[in-house]
């Protein structure tokens, strides 16, 4: 049978997809993994016709790929050969926002530029976290593959941020978890067992995700971002590691210099000056008033000082207006979601990263051995970090801009990527959104229990396989 | 010495600013080109810069690079150079706040702001390294 046949009926023919060049356009992505052509792609807009799918693609056992925006860099939004994309972005609704229990159910297409806009129309405000991904993809797509964002130095990865979520799961059966599974709030993700955990970083292994209650957080009046010009990465990584464990900031990260030269419209940036910074600091500050943020600036610079005078290579906080002054460029960091485009829209147009979520105090050794790795790939080591969770961990990334047309780079790439990620998951840095690239060498790390205990989970849920088979396979 | 030679040559319309190897080129060096664009894109940054011939020598913070006034385009190009017409010098946050059009007189007091060579040219050269110029 055919696969338009096999899931005729499960939503109307005209969001069916199966021409070549709607196929070719779902086979790819930004990463150096190589392109995959679905057999067909199906658009979805209610959560019925999306358990019609799943029952459908369950007899016609086609495996099925889920996506929202489908820029994920881990590859994960690939298809398998001639299986079936379910593209969520047609779920678009803002189900509801919850302004007294501060939480958002939204569907999965709902995206980080439309959350903004319902979130800026309440008063009082409320707000959520946002990526470095951009605008136009998926808030409930991120916070299921457990990614980051600004306000995970104050609440962790995005998701913890999730109360609760509407699943397809592989048989048909619509389940909602969190205090939704017993009531008609989704204020809190207990205290039944936590059964939402059983969708969050599975990479869409366990079913289908077709709403997600999102946690909001009140919007401080002010905020202000500064950026701090580090000599070294790790006068950097010290300052970080500080300031996480003051409740001063709402956010702290750093990108190391080959991001900052990409801003200016640097291809591949070489050759670092010895006196160049190393690192770019961010930090935001928030207040109710003026008076406690300038308390809170003194608190920051006096900080600062002391790193300073212990030794550190620390500017002083240049705010991100002044930066916007000097570099219009800059404003990309001004303000949320974040439009990072210069690190895809380039000549060759390939981005990549090893994504890891790791201790912080070892942030400086993971850098010293992955720095030189991507030097002998020759690609500079564009690196981004940020404390999480008030610093009980942290994420670093190893982001690489490369020329998607040339075999010879993708496969340097996927070299570099590989070594990268062995060097690192030593020191306890381990994939996060985890490319199944990635597996092989995880799989050398995890608990044999762990394993088990995954694959056992997987196939009493999915024995048939079905469900995003490219993922958290061993 | 400050020419008219641009304009004599016939040119015209700005001239542009070019980063001689980009991609080796450090963030002092990139900031400066991003600013002389800006304020060269501007006729009375356009008309000031017409009128400037010669190498000026910059050491920011220690990341050193050199302005190229010529005749056809402003060009950037990171390290020292010999005989410059102008010097300057000073920690990168002088710099910056010079950018910023703040603290000029005291960092030049303190010392965090050197100038060597042309005064004349250094007069008209700090307008197009400011951000606002």
């Amino acid at each position: 049978m055919s696969l338009r046949a096999a899931f005729a009926g499960a939503l109307p023919a005209h969001r069916v997809f199966d021409d070549e060049p709607t196929l070719d356009c779902f086979a790819d992505d930004l990463t150096e993994e190589e392109p995959s052509r679905p057999g067909i792609v199906l658009f979805p807009e209610t959560v019925e016709e999306v358990r019609a799918i799943v029952l459908a693609a369950g007899r016609a056992r086609a495996p099925l790929t889920v996506r929202a925006a489908g820029t994920n860099v881990a590859g994960l939004a690939i298809p398998s050969p001639g299986g079936a994309v379910v593209d969520l972005s047609r779920m678009d609704r803002i189900v509801e926002i919850d302004a007294a229990e501060m939480y958002a159910v939204i569907e999965p297409g709902v995206t980080w530029a439309a959350m903004k806009i319902a979130l800026d129309a309440i008063d009082p405000p409320l707000r959520l976290g946002y990526p470095l991904s951009p605008p136009h993809t998926g808030v409930l797509a991120n916070c299921l593959l457990d990614g980051l964002g600004n306000l995970s130095l104050r609440h962790g990865s995005m998701g913890e941020w999730l109360a609760g979520v509407e699943a397809v799961l592989p048989d048909g059966t619509i389940v909602r978890t969190g205090s939704a599974a017993a009531s008609a709030s989704w204020c809190s993700r207990g205290p039944l067992p936590d059964l939402t955990g059983l969708f969050v970083g599975w990479q869409g292994a366990t079913g289908i995700a077709t709403k997600g209650a999102v946690r909001l957080w009140p919007a401080p009046p002010l905020r202000e971002r500064s950026f701090i010009l580090a000599g070294d990465r790790g006068s950097a990584f010290q300052a970080m590691r500080l300031l996480a464990r003051t409740t001063l900031c709402d956010d702290i990260g750093g990108l190391s210099w080959p991001t900052g030269r990409m801003l200016f419209g640097a291809a591949r940036p070489t050759g670092r000056d010895s006196n160049e910074p190393e690192f770019f600091v961010y930090v935001d500050l928030t207040a109710e008033t003026e008076r406690e943020l300038d308390l809170k600036r003194r608190r920051l610079h006096g900080l600062l000082d002391g790193l300073r005078a212990a030794g550190r290579r620390l500017e002083r906080p240049l705010p991100v207006a002044d930066l916007v002054r000097l570099e219009p460029a800059f404003s990309r960091f001004a303000d949320f979601p974040m439009a990072l485009d210069f690190l895809y829209r380039h000549p060759g147009g390939g981005l990549t990263w090893v994504g890891t979520y790791g201790p912080c105090s070892r942030f400086e050794e993971a850098a010293d051995r992955v720095a030189p790795l991507m030097d002998a790939a020759g690609f500079p080591p564009a690196l981004v970090s940020r404390p999480m969770a008030g610093g009980h961990f942290g994420v670093l990334r190893m982001l690489a801009r490369f020329d998607r047309g040339d075999p010879a780079e993708r496969r340097r790439v996927r070299e570099m990527n590989r070594s990268v990620l062995a060097a690192v998951l030593p020191l306890g840095f381990l994939p996060y959104k985890c490319p199944p690239w990635a597996l092989p060498l995880l799989r050398e790390a995890l608990d044999p229990g762990f394993a088990a205990l995954l694959e056992r989970v997987r196939a009493a849920i999915d024995p048939a396989g079905i469900m995003s088979p490219r993922c958290w396979r061993f | 010495m400050l020419s008219d030679s641009r304009r004599d040559a016939g040119h015209s319309g700005p001239p542009r600013v070019e980063v001689v190897d980009l991609d080796r080129t450090h963030l002092a060096g990139l900031m400066a080109a991003s600013i002389l664009r800006r304020n060269l894109a501007r006729p009375r940054g356009a008309a000031l810069a017409g009128r400037l011939r010669g190498v000026v020598a910059v050491d920011a913070g220690g990341m050193r690079f050199a302005i190229e006034f010529g005749d056809d385009a402003v060009r950037i190009r990171v390290g020292d150079c010999e005989r410059p017409r102008l010097r300057v010098r000073a920690t990168l946050g002088a710099l910056l706040d010079a950018a910023l059009g703040r603290g000029v007189a005291v960092a030049f007091l303190r010392g965090r702001l050197r100038m060597r060579g042309n005064p004349l040219l250094a007069l008209r050269l700090l307008p197009l390294l400011r951000a606002d110029g």
